[in-house]
């Protein structure tokens, strides 16, 4: 039986750790935020360039200059800060992040990615290719 | 100080043509110039190459320019968002370049510090490492990227003074601020425009220098790509 998106979010929850800093990617990545632990210490990074990205807004609180990875209305944590793209990927690429949880378009047993295209076909397009530069890395389907 | 201020969008933009190279900053719709875009579709500047993050949506930002077809080729790191994109795309209307996005941001950031190149570990071994030189340091393989070239670069602030300094906001500030002197010329567009003095110096994202041109845009839609809200409890 496979598991439904909110099933995989809690299972992918387990994996964050105290004093985690957490970069979250499209899709259910961004769900994973509602499981984690309440007891643990973690800031969740989006590469748009927040760190300390907190819950969805109130509805009528929405500010089109606060968005994640996937364009949706974000919220900022007390303690947040705001960077340009360079910065952001500085902070992935430099290995500062402790993990990164990625929505994947395909995914082989192996852990191989598929993430940017599927090779051969024009599809959807996400560029993660720092991905296999972090320590850890959790995928999950989108 | 060097007076960077133009009086309109259509001051700001003189000097483009046709087939000319333009980067635009924003991440989504978020922090994208949205008065040089529509300034772009106004002249019907055709035959450009974008460097931006992404391609818009079908009926805003540069979709626009889609839409009209005056973009040949695309640089960018998504483009998932945009139907008439995919289309062009496909049918080989459009020129299309996809580079992972934090190559894509230190491209505009060497260009702008005057970097020719930069060795990076993201996408050896892919199809993005096809013709570049590779090298190994500390054990892993590498591979060269270019500063890009761009004719003119627009991005958005959220204030900005008269010496072109900027300030921006929120999580619109992306790729801004990367752009910023990455371009021969950099128009740069904000919400509030004040004189110089009045912004603190302590608090400026992008000093004045890599600034040619600074207007106040007239209007901004902020339009929302994805608007979600929680429930109160």
């Amino acid at each position: 039986m496979s598991l439904g998106k909110e099933q995989i979010a809690q299972r992918i929850a387990k994996e964050v750790q105290d004093g985690y800093y957490v970069n979250l990617g499209i899709g259910i990545p961004t769900l994973v935020a509602n499981f984690v632990r309440d007891d643990i210490e973690v800031e969740f990074q989006s590469e748009n360039g927040i760190l300390g990205m907190g819950p969805f807004p109130f509805d009528g609180e929405e500010d089109p200059d606060l968005i994640n990875a996937g364009k949706q209305t974000i919220t900022a944590l007390p303690g947040a800060s705001f960077f340009d793209s360079a910065t952001s990927f500085g902070m992935i690429r430099g290995q500062h992040v402790d993990l990164t949880i990625l929505g994947a378009m395909e995914v082989s047993q192996n852990g191989d990615i598929a993430n940017w295209k599927i090779p051969g076909k024009w599809l959807k397009v996400w560029v993660v290719l720092w991905i296999w530069l972090l320590p850890q890395t959790i995928s999950s389907l989108l | 100080m060097i007076n960077k201020t133009v009086t309109n969008v259509s001051d700001a933009c003189e000097g483009i043509s046709n087939g000319m190279t333009f980067m635009l900053g924003g991440f989504g719709l978020s922090g994208i110039p949205e008065n040089a875009i529509a300034e772009l579709v106004r002249r019907n500047v055709t035959g450009v190459t974008c460097i931006s993050n992404n391609a818009g949506v079908d009926d805003f930002g540069l979709g626009l320019l889609l839409q009209k077809h005056q973009i040949k080729k695309m640089i960018s790191s998504y483009v998932g968002e945009n139907a008439e994109f995919e289309r062009q795309m496909l049918s080989g209307e459009l020129d299309v370049e996809l580079i992972p996005q934090g190559t894509l941001a230190q491209r505009c950031l060497a260009a702008q510090r005057g970097i020719p190149a930069f060795y990076t570990p993201a996408g050896y071994g892919t199809e993005v490492a096809e013709g570049k030189e590779s090298r190994e340091f500390n054990g892993k393989m590498h591979i060269l990227e270019n500063a890009f070239k761009a004719d003119f670069a627009f991005v958005k602030a959220w204030k900005g003074d008269t010496a072109g300094n900027l300030i921006f906001k929120g999580t619109a500030r992306n790729f801004n601020p990367n752009m910023c002197g990455a371009a021969t010329i950099t128009v740069a567009e904000v919400e509030n425009l004040v004189p110089a003095g009045e912004l603190d110096p302590n608090q400026i994202h992008i000093p004045g220098i890599f600034v040619q041109r600074i207007f106040q845009g007239e209007r901004y839609e902020k339009r929302i790509e994805q608007r979600t809200v929680r429930a109160k409890n």
